[in-house]
């Protein structure tokens, strides 16, 4: 009787979706805890430049947080670990140095991006230059996005790449296939406007449902070339 | 090994690793099925969408009228109801029952489609196996020109077949049998008759598709089977009979199923021929024409007092009331539809036309 249950489709939905709130929640706390706490306390305004820093720590640990439950979702997709707790501090500590460059390369990027956005987003009405540089640094952005989502899959799959080959490969995964690189993208523009308005979903699956969808829609051809990387590099 | 080597290994490993990844990427073999299968998704994709579009467009109006059938016409101006009556109400069929002159109109229709269709299966199968089988001299042009009746629209001879059956005559016959200097009269109001003899001459409504229908399938079938029916002492109306119309039964079904529902919705001809006759022959679609004054005008003579006045007056109710007549109208096809779906369907795939 229990046999069965376990092997219900009823109990793998809910034994998954209990593993993406182990790791939405581990996420949260990896990289938000000191603002979580923060936000706790009482602060006299003496502290209150506490507040513009608070968030700094968070740039060392969101991305490999981020790759840390990839990496967990992708290990037990590929039947490799079932654990979660273990292999998710595993994973952070294995991916960290790896993650952290990935962090620096995106900060350097975001910064000219984010100064190129406003300038142009408050010009664009007033000549076609201006309306052409917005349309030209939304859609850097879109690229961006779309390389760094499967930048974090590759150096997941295939340990051991330079970074600039592992970018590289992101890229051409990235545009190869365009629709699936388009529906992540919606899957994740989804999960964002959902847990804008919703504050449960924001804390329980804002950020490994749209990364378990990530993994889940790349699986086969990722696992195709997993597959043989691994019998031709063993 | 020294730290130095070491990492020279690793490095040359990685790079190892990313060509042949890279070169497993641009494998031409995996991009070709790659490609096939976006491809055949795509297509599944758009099907998908025309399907569930073309579905929505016909079901739509279908579940409206039901929703608005069954609506009070107290309801009719309250903007929070969009499908689910708050006062549910049969006072619209009744009314439209009435006007519609119903019970009498749908046993006319019924039997007039019923009756319509058995002379076109007779005449066009027979049209149709001498065009596939019985070589004559013009056998070819006649076909086309019987074709040609397809593609000229039936207005443009209408006056012509007006004067031709008001005054019917073959040789004289009629107007020497009645001792008159006309012939006969065909058409006019509760003849239904002109209808059965124009299926019969190859004149129904699209006869010529049925005939080119027929045609085609006959073409299709085997000459040993007449051959062998020949040998047997058949002669053409035995072999047509017994041999060629028992195999017909798909296009026969389907020219069945094609003829009642045309001649169901015919109102071209009913108008024209003027068949229509309000209190001794009424026809569903000609009683729905005169909808909306009808409905008006039953309302403000007979008094009928089941709505209040000022609904009466309202032009949505006089709507409501056509609405609920048009559904009620092809409500017996609707149902026929659900039992006879599976031939309908097979008919369309045979023919590629749509009722």
């Amino acid at each position: 009787m229990l046999k069965k249950f376990f092997a219900s489709k009823l109990y793998r939905i809910f034994d998954y979706a209990m593993r993406l709130i182990l790791l939405n929640v581990m996420t949260f706390i990896a990289s938000l805890l000191l603002p979580l706490l923060w936000s706790l306390i009482e602060v006299s305004p003496t502290f209150e430049w506490v507040n513009d820093i608070i968030f700094i720590p968070m740039f060392f640990t969101l991305i490999p947080s981020i790759v840390s439950v990839v990496d967990t979702i992708r290990g037990y997709e590929l039947g490799l670990d079932d654990r979660v707790f273990k292999t998710f501090l595993i994973n952070f500590s294995k991916n960290y140095r790896v993650s952290m460059k990935i962090s620096v390369i995106l900060l350097i990027v975001a910064i000219p991006l984010y100064n190129s956005f406003t300038v142009f987003n408050s010009l664009k009405t007033q000549s076609i230059a201006n309306a052409i540089g917005y349309i030209l640094t939304i859609s850097l952005v879109v690229i961006i996005i779309f390389i760094t989502m499967h930048l974090i899959l590759v150096v997941t799959y295939f340990r051991d790449l330079r970074l600039i080959d592992a970018f590289k490969l992101a890229a051409t995964f990235a545009f190869k296939d365009i629709f699936g690189s388009i529906l992540i993208l919606a899957a994740f523009a989804v999960a964002l406007i959902i847990a804008y308005l919703n504050s449960w979903f924001l804390v329980l699956f804002s950020i490994s449902l749209p990364l378990y969808a990530l993994v889940k829609i790349t699986k086969s051809k990722y696992k195709r070339i997993y597959d043989r990387v691994e019998n031709n590099f063993k | 090994m020294t730290k130095d080597n070491k990492f020279q290994n690793l490095k040359k490993a990685a790079i190892d690793k990313y060509n042949y990844i890279k070169e497993d990427l641009s494998n031409p073999l995996h991009r070709a099925v790659k490609l096939q299968k976006v491809s055949d998704k795509a297509v599944a994709i758009l099907r998908a969408v025309i399907i569930f579009g073309l579905a929505f467009i016909i079901i739509f109006p279908i579940f409206q009228q039901i929703s608005l059938a069954f609506r009070h016409p107290a309801d009719l101006n309250d903007s929070t109801i969009v499908w689910i009556p708050k006062q549910w109400s049969l006072i619209n069929f009744e009314i439209s029952i009435k006007f519609l002159n119903y019970w009498k109109s749908l046993w006319n229709n019924i039997r007039v489609s019923t009756i319509v269709t058995i002379c076109q299966i007779a005449c066009t199968s027979l049209a149709g196996y001498a065009f596939a089988r019985l070589r004559f001299k013009g056998s070819n042009i006649l076909f086309w020109l019987i074709m040609l009746t397809l593609i000229i629209p039936p207005q443009a001879f209408a006056v012509s077949r007006m004067l031709f059956f008001s005054d019917f005559d073959i040789f004289g016959i009629f107007a020497a049998l009645r001792g008159s200097d006309r012939g006969l009269t065909i058409g006019g109001a509760g003849k239904d008759g002109v209808f059965y003899l124009l299926s019969l001459t190859g004149q129904g409504v699209k006869s010529a598709l049925f005939v080119y229908l027929f045609r085609q399938f006959f073409r299709g079938l085997p000459l040993e089977l007449e051959e062998s029916a020949q040998i047997d002492g058949a002669g053409i109306l035995r072999t047509f009979w017994s041999v060629m119309l028992p195999n017909a039964r798909g296009v026969v079904t389907t020219v069945a199923l094609f003829a009642f529902v045309w001649q169901w919705n015919d109102v071209y001809y009913t108008q024209l021929l003027g068949v229509n006759d309000d209190k001794t022959f009424p026809l569903l679609t000609m009683q729905l024409l005169k909808g909306a004054e009808w409905a008006q005008a039953l309302l403000n003579l007979t008094g009928l007092n089941i709505v209040d006045g000022e609904s009466q007056t309202d032009p949505k109710f006089t709507a409501l009331i056509v609405n609920t007549a048009a559904f009620i109208s092809m409500l017996p096809l609707l149902l026929a539809y659900l039992f006879v779906q599976r031939l309908f369907v097979e008919g369309i795939e045979r023919t590629g036309i749509v009722g």
